[in-house]
C-alpha cells in the first residue's frame, strides 16, 4: 500500500515539484495547501501517512501549523521543506516534532534520499508503522 | 467594527512576520549537514533520558 501525503507551499511550482518528487517515489499526494490553515485542516480531513511543509507562507508560517498538527496528532510524520535556513528556526522546528528539515536548495535526489531515509527511520522507531507502507 | 477588528489582526501578522524575518537574518545560517549533525544530536539526547 502507498504512503499517502499532503504538500503545503504556497508556491504552486513548487507543490508541482514536490507531486512529481513524491510520485516517483511511490508516494500518493492525497492533497495540497497554500497556507497554514490550510494545511490543518487538510491534515484532519486526510489523516495522511506523511506532510511536507513550507514555513514562509501567507499570514501564519508553517511551523506554527507544524505545532498544531504535533499537538493533536503527536504520531504524525512532518518533514519541513523551506528555503528558511537559520539556526533558530530549525532548532524550533525540531524542538516542535519535525521529523526534518530539508532545504529547498537541495537537489531532488537529495531530497529523495532525505524523505526515504527519515520515513524508514520514523516507521523503525514507532514499530509496526503505517501499515507497513514502504516508500 | 469588524474592518477594524480585520485590520488589526492582519496588522498583528504582518509585526510577527517581520519580528521572524529579523530574527531570521541574525541567527546563523545552517546547511543541510548542519541539521543532519543537529538531528543526530537530539536523537543522542532522546536516548539517554
Amino acid at each position: 500500500m502507498q504512503p499517502r501525503a499532503i504538500i503545503c507551499d504556497d508556491e504552486s511550482h513548487i507543490r508541482s515539484m514536490l507531486k512529481l518528487t513524491l510520485k516517483s517515489m511511490g508516494v500518493e499526494v492525497v492533497g495540497e495547501a497554500r497556507t497554514a490553515g490550510e494545511a490543518e485542516i487538510l491534515f484532519q480531513r486526510e489523516m495522511p501517512d506523511m506532510v511536507l511543509l513550507d514555513i514562509n507562507m501567507p499570514g501564519r508560517s508553517g511551523d506554527d501549523a507544524l505545532g498544531n498538527i504535533i499537538r493533536d496528532f503527536p504520531s504524525a510524520f512532518v518533514i519541513m521543506l523551506t528555503s528558511v535556513a537559520d539556526m533558530e528556526t530549525v532548532q524550533r522546528c525540531l524542538e516542535k516534532g519535525a521529523a526534518n528539515y530539508i532545504l529547498k536548495d537541495t537537489p531532488i535526489a537529495g531530497i529523495k534520499e532525505i524523505i526515504k531515509e527519515t520515513w524508514v527511520e520514523f516507521n523503525r522507531n514507532r514499530g509496526s508503522g503505517h501499515g507497513g507502507r514502504e516508500v | 467594527m469588524v474592518v477594524e477588528k480585520y485590520d488589526l489582526d492582519k496588522m498583528l501578522v504582518e509585526v510577527k512576520q517581520d519580528e521572524e524575518f529579523d530574527r531570521s537574518q541574525s541567527s546563523p545560517r545552517v546547511s543541510q549537514a548542519d541539521i543532519k549533525r543537529m538531528l543526530q544530536e537530539k536523537k543522542k539526547a532522546q536516548r539517554k533520558e
